[in-house]
């Protein structure tokens, strides 16, 4: 975490920087934009994935290479099973439309409108940190993962163990009502 | 604060988290009478907690300050619902069954130790919401308050309502969820910062430099609180509230009521606390105030529209979600409970906790046609077969409509008083008004109890632990609103402690900002 | 070093991954658009029958699923991030000095982390989770 501290520190990517970044902030708000527009579930799921996806490029931009992984194996991986997993126990029909009427658009663009208002507010008047005070002196790669290990077993001990007792909690709900629900539908 | 000082102070946490594993695994068991004991692990635990917290206070030379007195409120009252929520796992059809003898022993279908492990799992959340001294640690608290509550409402009625209204209240939670966490995100991102003490630093650092906090740090610190606003029912994240209540059975309704909702509010207390000493920006200020209006007069004006007992205690939990955001306004007050809206809400957490419990205590203590009573049928006339129910019935709804002896009068006071002092007078005439709308639909359960006309269908529930409840949480409720002094100072002490500033012992009070008092 | 060739170095880094993901886009893009310029089609009843000795298919693929496929994905996600959890420690554990304090705390650290996730599994064995009958 502090080798580079006394060297230049890394621009990441370096002069493509900015043709990456615009690349993946297109995949990340089209995508996002299919989320939403599209009425088929299995589709969302897949536009999903995209958005996932860039954001998992932006980490890697940022060389928070941890959390990129993460971000791919968790969500892009993970969440992503689970959601399509969702739609075949489910629906009838994996390619049912999801139908939303005229005033519940109206109420999602409203308060889409809202929170975007709120960010570009916050955002246009905030003078945000640039070039090497933004991207922090990280290391990289192993560096990094150790000194996330480092932090999880001392500063933020009692978030880790609750974070544990948090999945235990997600697994026994899980296997509660899932297991219940299961026998309740064969009896 | 070190990471010793941290893990000493989550002893009652680990307590209940030991009880919780236990009650999982007892709850396996093959023979009744060892899984039946799960319920008293659950008791164990919490009183263990509550020893642990009384010994710290004990060593800490007997100052409450928020943490322990979160923790305390929460082992009592946490008692309370316990013994409201005992028989839960026997009203359901396939446990009974199983432990009749009626069913073969099958470990799948069987609903003991979960449902009470789930309810410590829940109260443990609570608890470290209370400890929090950071935004990750924060985070992870509210959702392990929530969690376990999204699966108590789903699986602990056999019913297909209950189930619906499970699943609406984890997506819509988990949706709050989200919005909190952005704003947490952004508020790292604005401070660079996790831990609440070195982000109130760099807040001061902005002021310093420019006079006000960044914009962007103002923006997560509005989304959080929306966010949050969920776990309070407040406006605009109120709408779940009457589905959910109706949806789950009593005892739970009973828990949703108090639990999330505690925890919520420390949670406020402690992001407000987030913000320099004496400074609020504007926009948090004028936010606050206008769901503090809208969720007050929300909840009450719908309350008038009820036919169910059951819908109207829960937009009355709306209201006086609202009445507890007037208190936050007042938050940076000066040391005496009248002037400290941090301590007035702590109090009114308790005050509104009792009565609210001991009426859905009552509800779950009835039973009509073989279901919970929940309509104004089924308590109609109950002074006639169930007067002690009746009575403790009368004593919930006046304190929560604030009548004196009751303990909701003075949290009132206390609430309304801290309001004044920091010049909301316009909010606090909103809210006496609301409190006046409130006393018909109050009055409306109270009158059905003792003038209506009984149909003789409605039975109590077998059990005496349920009516005990009630009928502790009543007295408790009328002798803490004749003796309250000792609860109100404790409280106070407790107020001088705002959670992003854990290691000063005594804070210098402040006179209230300039941009609060113009109004 | 310079700004630019620690730049340059990073993104030869990267470069063999992002080659790698343009040949796999690149390869299937050119095979489904080459057999469909190149390869004739056909169709006939013949031809879109179950191979060989495959099974004739019944019913429609379109159905629900049994919600104990659910309860696995579930499972492995959970555990999945459990083991993200895991690996920032194994990377940091080898590293203390050998003899050093933190060593048995770390571990017990660990451990209280692990315990739960074995609690959690005790309780879905006896509830018959990984169970199929």
């Amino acid at each position: 975490m502090l080798l580079l501290a006394d060297q230049t520190v890394v621009e990441p990517f370096g002069a493509v920087k900015p043709l990456l970044f615009y690349a993946l902030a297109a995949v990340i708000v089209l995508s996002a934009w299919g989320i939403v527009l599209s009425q088929n579930i299995v589709r969302m799921a897949v536009y999903l994935l995209l958005t996932l996806a860039g954001v998992a490029g932006f980490y890697f931009m940022l060389h928070a290479e941890f959390l990129a992984a993460v971000q791919l194996i968790v969500y892009a991986g993970g969440t992503l099973i689970l959601i399509v997993f969702g739609v075949m126990l489910t629906s009838k029909n994996p390619f049912m439309q999801l139908k939303t009427a005229l005033w519940e658009r109206f109420v999602g663009v409203l308060i889409g409108l809202v929170i975007f208002g709120l960010l570009l507010f916050g955002l246009v008047h905030t003078a945000l940190p640039t070039g090497a005070a933004a991207t922090g002196e990280s290391g990289g790669g192993h560096y990094q993962v150790a000194a996330i290990g480092r932090a999880l077993l001392s500063d933020y001990l009692v978030p880790f163990e609750v974070a544990a007792v948090l999945l235990l909690v997600v697994m026994i709900g899980a296997a509660f009502m899932a297991r219940r629900s299961a026998k309740q539908g064969n009896g | 604060m070190n990471m010793a000082e941290k893990i000493a102070g989550v002893w009652p946490e680990i307590a209940l988290l030991l009880g919780a594993a236990l009650c999982l695994l007892v709850g396996l068991a093959r023979s009744v009478a060892i899984r039946r004991f799960t319920g008293w692990i659950a008791a164990a635990s919490l009183l263990v907690a509550g020893w642990i917290v009384a010994a710290q206070v004990c060593n800490a030379g007997g100052v409450i300050g928020l943490t322990p007195y979160i923790k305390l409120a929460v082992v009592a009252v946490g008692l309370i619902l316990l013994m409201v929520a005992a028989a839960v796992p026997v009203q359901l059809k396939m446990t009974r069954d199983i432990e009749a003898g009626r069913e073969p022993f099958e470990p799948g279908l069987v609903i003991r130790g979960e449902f009470f492990a789930f309810f410590l799992f829940s109260l443990t959340g609570v608890m470290l919401t209370a400890d929090a001294s950071d935004l990750v640690w924060l985070f992870l608290a509210l959702e392990l308050t929530s969690l376990p509550t999204y699966v108590m409402v789903a699986t602990s009625r056999d019913r297909v309502e209950a189930q619906e209204s499970g699943v609406k209240y984890f997506f819509l939670g988990a949706m709050a969820a989200a919005v909190f966490l952005y704003g947490f995100a952004l508020i790292y991102g604005a401070t660079g910062q996790t831990s609440f003490s070195l982000i109130v630093d760099a807040a001061n650092q902005q002021i310093a430099a420019q006079g006000r906090i960044s914009p962007l740090l103002t923006t997560g610190i509005v989304l959080s609180l929306l966010g949050v606003a969920f776990k309070i029912a407040a406006v605009p994240m109120h709408f779940y509230a009457a589905d959910v209540y109706q949806g789950a059975t009593t005892a739970v309704t009973a828990f949703l009521a108090f639990v999330p909702k505690t925890a919520g509010f420390v949670a406020l207390i402690a992001l407000l606390g987030l913000l320099p000493d004496g400074y609020v920006p504007p926009a948090i200020t004028w936010l606050l105030w206008i769901m503090a209006a809208l969720t007050m007069t929300v909840g009450n004006v719908l309350g008038l529209m009820q036919s169910n007992v059951k819908r109207v205690l829960a937009y009355s939990s709306i209201a006086h979600s609202g009445y507890m955001l007037v208190g936050l306004l007042a938050l940076h007050g000066s040391g005496d409970a009248l002037g400290n809206g941090t301590a007035a809400i702590l109090f009114y957490l308790v005050a509104y906790g009792l009565a609210t419990i001991g009426a859905f205590a009552v509800l779950g203590s009835l039973q009509a046609r073989g279901e919970e009573a929940e309509t104004f049928d089924d308590i109609s006339g109950l002074v006639r077969t169930h007067p002690v129910l009746a009575g403790v019935m009368l004593l919930s709804v006046l304190s929560l409509l604030g009548l004196p002896p009751m303990i909701g009068f003075l949290g009132k006071i206390y609430l309304f008083g801290s309001a004044i002092q920091h010049g909301f007078v316009g909010l606090v005439v909103i809210a006496v008004l609301n409190s006046a709308v409130s006393a018909v639909y109050y009055l409306r359960i109270a009158s059905a109890c003792f003038f209506g006309d009984s149909e003789g269908h409605t039975v109590s529930t077998p059990g005496i632990s349920r009516p005990l409840a009630a009928g502790i949480a009543a007295v408790a409720a009328l002798i803490l609103g004749f003796a309250g002094g000792r609860l109100v100072s404790t409280a106070r002490d407790a107020g001088g402690f705002p959670t992003g500033r854990n290691d000063v012992v005594t804070t210098p009070s402040q006179p209230p900002a300039a941009t609060t008092a113009s109004r | 070093m310079t700004t630019i060739t620690l730049a340059v170095s990073e993104f030869g880094l990267y470069a063999p991954v992002g080659i790698l993901l343009l040949m796999a886009i690149g390869f299937g893009v050119a095979n489904v658009a080459l057999s469909t310029v190149l390869g004739p089609s056909r169709h006939g009843k013949v031809k879109g029958m179950v191979y060989e000795s495959g099974m004739n298919p019944i019913g429609s693929a379109k159905r629900r699923f049994n919600v104990r496929f659910y309860i696995v994905a579930m499972t492995f996600l959970v555990f999945d991030v459990e083991i993200v959890f895991l690996y920032p420690w194994a990377s940091v554990f080898p590293s203390l000095a050998e003899g050093s304090p933190y060593g048995v705390l770390f571990l017990s650290r660990m451990l209280f982390f692990v315990l739960t996730s074995i609690i959690a599994f005790a309780y879905a064995w006896r509830k018959g989770v990984f169970r199929y009958d």
